[in-house]
């Protein structure tokens, strides 16, 4: 029996702001009808809805709802596979919803495979009333995974920055949501710019850099306390912070010699590694999923271009990765390694690229023009970033698959999104 | 002496441990595990999109019938062949310059009766491919150089009753694109034109590589 644990976090603030769009969709979805879950019917469509929107969002479904099917077959108790190849799909979901009890709501689904003619999965879940929304990412997470073999990330966390006026002063806040931009929690208010926040690889403390003292200083904040702490306590500027995959480093960007050099921090005894020696500026580390390697962006050459530096080989000189485009910054790794995305300027256009190791060419993910700041999700399958659109700031969202998704907010702008790690 | 005898065991069992975790670093001790499971006569169907490439595969399996028919023909023309004296040579000549072009005609028909036989495999192959390439979307963003290899079982009707990925290309959108594509086909419509030797001997169990090179 699964019983999900909700502990991560606490919402206090239940007006969502954030609503999403769904701007395009991928080539070859699969194509899943899903029924109408039975039950009392104000629960049942609400999870039902959220369950459509997750499995949309990830840009790999295609959602027939009961609507769209025969009649019939909504309500017969042996399904007809027959039927429903000929309507194109590929997997049916049928689910019950029981909410008889004040205290608990179960979920109960089976999905069907309509080629193999045969139950593919049975799943119960237990949650609590008022925490329908994750229950419901929970269920599409279970079909997600079931049917593609990736996890599913509906259930995971998203950070950003929001900038705001209150009056005449500006407003920085940062931001705690869904994936899917609901449940936005206030994490920080300051009136000194916020930038540049990443996650603990537990995903239970964030690193961020606050302006707040005047100069850029790195915080490491736990989410579920609110607790925070300097990272490193010296008269210099600091930015660009990324946990180790292991927890236990924190590179950093550091000011201190003249000019921008990548250092590594470690946070048990706070001693200061320094990474790069150059006098161009060396900025915006981001650490391999194995932990070995170290990409980041380095004016070196005359251009921004990124760089990767081998942790286990002792003095290795770093090693270009990008060779097209004059400017190529900000970079993380693709979770299976494979890859890196970054953001790449060609004719003038900023765009979301992705260029796999073994592959002499990048390839734009993006068409507009102003895409910066990507956080890859943790399966590795979507691309969040920050968009301008009529000079508003906006988060986006892109998947490998070619599907593409908006969070537009209602107040102020949004920038600087950085995805989380799995939450359960 | 004790201590002696202690020391020589002890550095037995070093030399045991260190020897085999030597031939383990080597290697000594992986053997590849091939475990291919028992497959009924599979075909290796390569979805390649290159015209010429997609017959090649088949070439192998029509190939090597050819030369054992042929050869068994000319053995019975041969045979019909009385064996020619030596001072009869020079008469026998244009008579033995008769026979081998004689035999090459029999066995030419011969094999042609054979290949339409094997055309209808190599028909059935190509049909195959092309049901499937034809819904098959390679997915968008994957690297280049990706191959995959899937294993089918096919009842006689024509239907697709069982895919499974037999060698995963790594890429995981990769695997699923192949499967998903063999799944959509669902049911090979021209499986009732083929008769059920055919079917058992080579359309069973199929083997399918996906390779958009």
């Amino acid at each position: 029996m699964k019983k999900i644990l909700y502990l991560f976090f606490v919402f206090l603030n239940l007006n969502a702001e954030l609503v999403l769009e769904i701007t395009e969709s991928s080539d070859n979805p699969y194509r899943i009808a899903i029924h109408d879950f039975d039950g009392q019917a104000l629960i049942s469509n609400e999870i039902s809805s959220i369950i459509k929107a997750d499995l949309q969002r990830t840009g790999e479904f295609s959602v027939l709802s009961s609507d769209e099917l025969l009649a019939e077959e909504t309500y017969q108790e042996e399904l007809n596979y027959k039927n429903y190849r000929l309507l194109g799909v590929d997997y049916i979901l049928k689910g019950i919803i029981d909410s008889k009890d004040e205290m608990n709501i179960t979920v109960s689904y089976d999905i069907y495979d309509s080629v193999k003619e045969k139950k593919i999965r049975s799943s119960k879940i237990y949650g609590i009333p008022n925490k329908t929304r994750q229950l419901a990412h929970y269920v599409s997470d279970g079909i997600y995974e079931e049917i593609t073999g990736l996890k599913g990330v509906s259930s995971t966390k998203m950070l950003y920055v929001s900038e705001g006026l209150a009056g005449s002063a500006k407003v920085y806040k940062l931001m705690l949501a869904d994936a899917d931009g609901m449940n936005e929690q206030t994490l920080l208010k300051s009136n000194s710019a916020i930038i540049s926040p990443s996650w603990s690889p537990d995903s239970k403390d964030i690193a961020y850099v606050s302006f707040e003292t005047g100069l850029a200083k790195v915080f490491i904040q736990n989410i579920a306390t609110g607790s925070r702490e300097v990272a490193v306590k010296n008269k210099y500027q600091i930015s660009s912070p990324a946990f180790s995959p292991d927890g236990k480093f924190l590179s950093l960007t550091l000011y201190q010699d003249g000019n921008a050099e990548i250092y590594i921090l470690n946070l048990e005894n706070k001693n200061l590694t320094r990474l790069t020696n150059h006098y161009s500026i060396d900025t915006e580390s981001s650490w391999s999923p194995d932990g070995k390697k170290i990409l980041f962006t380095s004016g070196r050459s005359g251009s921004p271009q990124l760089y990767e530096i081998d942790l286990l080989k002792f003095n290795t000189k770093p090693k270009r990765l990008t060779f097209d485009g004059n400017y190529n910054a900000k970079a993380s790794y693709l979770p299976s390694n494979e890859g890196i995305v970054f953001v790449q300027r060609n004719e003038g256009e900023f765009k979301i690229a992705l260029k796999y190791f073994n592959e002499n060419f990048s390839r734009p993910l993006t068409e507009s023009r102003l895409d910066e700041s990507p956080s890859i999700s943790p399966n590795g399958n979507v691309i969040v970033y920050a968009i301008k659109e009529d000079k508003v700031g906006l988060l986006a969202g892109v998947t490998l698959s070619g599907a593409k998704f908006r969070l537009p907010s209602s107040s102020g702008e949004v920038r600087e999104p950085s995805w989380s790690g799995y939450l359960r | 002496m004790q201590i002696n005898t202690n020391y020589t065991i002890a550095s037995i069992f070093s030399f045991l441990i260190h020897a085999s975790l030597i031939l383990f670093l080597v290697g000594y001790f992986y053997s590849e595990k091939k475990a291919r499971p028992v497959l009924n006569n599979p075909i290796d169907v390569s979805l390649i999109f290159e015209q010429d490439a997609k017959i090649s595969p088949m070439k192998k399996t029509i190939e090597k019938p050819i030369p054992q028919e042929s050869f068994n023909e000319i053995k019975i023309v041969s045979s019909k062949i009385p064996t020619p004296k030596t001072n009869q040579f020079k008469e026998f000549e244009p008579a033995i310059n008769v026979i081998p072009e004689l035999s090459k005609l029999i066995s030419e028909e011969k094999n042609f009766l054979n290949n339409e036989k094997i055309n209808d495999a190599d028909k059935f192959s190509l049909m195959i491919i092309d049901t499937i390439e034809s819904a098959w979307l390679k997915p968008k963003n994957i690297q280049d150089g990706l191959v995959c290899d899937l294993r089918i079982q096919i009842n006689k009707n024509g239907r697709i009753i069982n895919v499974s990925l037999f060698r995963s290309s790594g890429n995981i959108r990769f695997d699923n694109s192949a499967i998903k594509a063999v799944k959509r086909v669902e049911t090979f419509n021209f499986f009732s034109k083929m008769d059920a030797k055919m079917y058992q001997s080579n359309f069973k169990n199929i083997m399918l590589t996906f390779n958009p090179s």
